[in-house]
């Protein structure tokens, strides 16, 4: 009784049809969010004493590391609890995190390279955090071409979950990295365990936009595991009748 | 309640100087999230469609040979 919610969380058909009512809500309640954090970090947020507005990118790229971090870790326990308990849905949600992920890691470097340039006086720097999070993206990437390779779905699905798991690795070097090898990149601003190195004005921003990458990527989450739902459920009832239902002049043609 | 910093709209876009990075940011982080939001939408109207498409075959093709050998 007591699983009975674990297995409804598993199946295809649940997932499809909440989310479909949650859509609007969440799609939303990310563009507002976002858009309240945007305008307090790049407008109302004090300008930093050191680095002068271009600090202003930190609203953008670090939460995007933080989700690409974060979203890594759906990815590799979504594989395994795939593999684990054998369910269809979880893997569905593996394959949709990667282009995710990748595409979270992409505007991390792209942003952190322009932040990089006006601070360090370079875009690339060869420092530890750069490496691994170039690894991360690798690890991603690898992930959507080894989905496409393989040629029986399951295989694809074990294989990338397999891969996905042995990654995790990298998601704490890359958290630790500023502490373990003294380089450019500025320690961490957020700290876990003690007291923050950030003034409350731009704390508060700072958190808020956090909170719109967290409902950006459950957005983007739940619309590609739509997507592959449909292309992976093609031979169950419920599925033909959502095309019959919707695309019933295309028969005709 | 926090104030506007900037003193006017050119200021705010010029950003002291560093007008150009931060806005280039906030370009790029728009295009990479709406592509984020924009391809699984494409994925699934084409998935939908190939369903659609293979459904209409299956219909409009004639009852398989060992109904019409009867």
């Amino acid at each position: 009784m007591a699983w009975q919610w674990f297995h409804r969380l598993g199946s295809p058909r649940w997932f499809y049809e909440k989310t479909s009512r949650w859509l609007p809500w969440i799609a939303a309640l990310t563009a507002t969010i976002w858009l309240i954090s945007l305008v307090w970090g790049l407008g109302f947020a004090p300008a930093d004493a050191k680095q002068g507005n271009s600090y202003r990118i930190i609203f953008i790229h670090m939460p995007a590391a933080v989700l690409a971090l974060v979203g890594y870790y759906v990815m590799a326990v979504a594989g395994a609890v795939g593999l684990i308990w054998r369910m269809k849905l979880p893997f569905m949600v593996m394959k949709s995190a990667a282009p995710i992920g990748a595409g979270l890691t992409l505007l991390t470097l792209a942003t952190g390279s322009l932040w990089g340039h006006p601070t360090w006086g370079t875009y690339w720097e060869w420092d530890a955090r750069n490496i691994f999070m170039l690894v991360l993206l690798f690890l991603y990437l690898g992930i959507i071409l080894l989905q496409s390779v393989y040629p029986v779905r399951e295989g694809a699905d074990k294989a990338c979950a397999i891969l996905a798991l042995v990654g995790t690795i990298n998601v704490p070097i890359i958290y630790k990295s500023v502490d373990w090898w003294y380089s450019l990149h500025q320690p961490a601003t957020i700290k876990l365990t003690e007291s923050s190195t950030i003034h409350p004005s731009m704390f508060y921003p700072l958190l808020l936009s956090i909170l719109a990458y967290y409902c950006f990527y459950s957005l983007a989450l739940i619309l590609y595991t739509r997507a592959e739902i449909i292309s992976r459920e093609g031979r169950t009832q419920w599925v033909r009748a959502l095309v019959a239902t919707k695309h019933a002049p295309e028969r005709t043609g | 309640m926090p104030e506007f910093k900037f003193s006017s709209l050119a200021d705010f876009l010029s950003m002291s100087g560093h007008g150009s990075y931060v806005w280039a940011c906030v370009g790029i982080a728009v295009i990479v999230l709406g592509f984020l939001l924009w391809h699984p939408l494409k994925l699934k109207r084409v998935a939908l469609k190939k369903l659609a498409r293979s459904l209409s075959l299956q219909q409009a093709s004639p009852p398989t040979r060992s109904t019409t050998v009867e």
